[in-house]
């Protein structure tokens, strides 16, 4: 399965890098996120529940930063398991420089194993489009968020 | 991996009881014929399932100036309302005999395209739902309750309990294009109402279903029917608009540019029934 898009995000390339590199943020804008966890250096895990129809259940989620280019890409090793089945894939972000703000350009490849596989894999890329899409949305939010409560509080 | 526990509350506050106790684990189904499938190929493995049949949400009840639908009725209530012929024409067009039976109408908003027929003519219709949680209760119109694929605004301890609806004004059409007659999910699935007034459209809706990641209305088909005089101009204006709006996906049904086509050609087949029947409403 491959998802690929982009999205343009109202904040700078190095404060969108920082917020990417940095999956407790990351995981935090996947829709349904309970808690986000370090546990090492560069990994992290997470559990969200996605209140799919049909689908009811929890996921475990588990991401290692495995390359990083400040403030221009980033790459992630994932895996997402839950009681349909798991999703094992690498996702690659790229930011670049836009007017007002910074693009970001993200691809991923993913493997589905286990009951998930045996549905239509439109189904299950069309659903990873819409999470991706409704989590960068988010963080785009947050983003924004930050920016207004940084520029409040005048911090440098 | 099977099914532990299996609750069938006798009403709603004690379905949203169950649902704050055992949170996103818990599988809701009303008629069960999108979760059974699911659960029979092994796909959805859920350890508890809560069955809304008996919660008395099965009801269809009319008040003056609206149509109370409760979330569980079946498809096939729908086939009563005869002063609302577009529900009637989009019930018709679900399924077979055996799915309106079971299938229900809350349970069609959350059909993943190209299924979800009902939930399309519903968004032609201005459709409220009424949503339950522990202690409140809120209301969404239909147009903004999907978020995405297969995801909703519906709050994860909360349960939807209704869907309302106003006697419709003006015209209205229904067109669905399958790969056969019946019992088949969409190539594209088209709802349009129009008020025309001295000629002229005052108001006009325009619902898509399989042509996005949800069922959704075409704004900007809508602002380009509105003050027009229904002609051809802008019924093809309107049509293209429409498409424009669109953002079909391929799949085993259909490409995404024959539902493009296809998109066109059922909004001006919509539009041109309105448009040759302004005064009367049947779909």
């Amino acid at each position: 399965m491959r998802v690929a898009g982009h999205r343009t995000l109202a904040a700078p390339r190095d404060e969108v890098f920082e917020a990417i590199h940095d999956p407790t943020m990351l995981l935090a804008c996947i829709p349904g996120c309970e808690a986000v966890e370090r546990v090492s250096p560069t990994g992290y895990r997470a559990q969200f529940a996605l209140r799919l129809p049909s689908i009811a259940g929890s996921y475990e989620l588990s991401v290692r930063v495995v390359d990083a280019i400040p403030p221009a890409s980033c790459r992630l090793d994932g895996r997402v398991v839950g009681r349909p089945g798991a999703v094992t894939g690498q996702a690659t972000l790229e930011l670049t420089d836009v007017d007002g703000g910074s693009l970001l350009d993200y691809t991923v490849d993913a493997r589905i194993d286990g009951p998930l596989a045996w549905l239509d894999s439109t189904l299950v890329e069309r659903l990873a489009r819409g999470i991706l899409e409704q989590g960068l949305a988010r963080l785009d939010h947050d983003l924004a968020r930050r920016a207004m409560a940084g520029d409040a509080e005048a911090r440098p | 991996m099977s099914v532990t526990e299996y609750f069938r509350p006798a009403s709603v506050n004690e379905a949203i009881e169950l649902l704050a106790r055992h949170g996103p684990d818990l599988l809701v189904m009303a008629g069960g014929t999108i979760a059974m499938p699911l659960v029979n190929e092994g796909i959805s493995a859920p350890e508890r399932v809560m069955s809304l049949r008996a919660a008395g949400l099965d009801g269809l009840r009319r008040e003056p100036g609206r149509i109370r639908i409760g979330a569980a009725c079946p498809l096939q209530g729908l086939l009563e309302l005869d002063d609302v012929p577009l529900l009637q024409a989009a019930a018709r067009h679900t399924g077979s005999w055996a799915i309106r039976n079971m299938g229900t109408v809350g349970g069609n908003l959350f059909a993943p395209p190209p299924a979800g027929d009902v939930t399309v003519a519903l968004l032609a219709l201005d459709a409220v739902l009424v949503v339950a949680g522990a202690g409140s209760r809120r209301e969404i119109r239909l147009d903004s309750f999907h978020t995405g694929f297969m995801t909703t605004a519906l709050g994860p301890d909360e349960l939807l309990v209704e869907i309302r609806i106003a006697p419709p004004t003006g015209a209205t059409a229904f067109h669905k294009l399958g790969r056969r007659q019946a019992s088949t999910p969409a190539v594209v699935t088209v709802a349009a109402r129009a008020i025309v007034d001295g000629g002229r459209v005052s108001e006009a809706r325009i619902a898509l279903g399989a042509v996005g990641p949800h069922p959704f209305r075409a704004r900007a088909a809508e602002a380009a029917l509105t003050g027009s005089r229904l002609d051809t101009a802008s019924i093809t204006r309107t049509a293209t608009a429409a498409v424009d709006a669109s953002d079909p996906a391929t799949d085993g049904i259909a490409s995404e540019w024959y539902r493009r086509r296809m998109t066109r050609l059922l909004v001006e087949r919509a539009l041109t029934d309105i448009a040759d029947r302004p005064a009367g409403g049947a779909a």
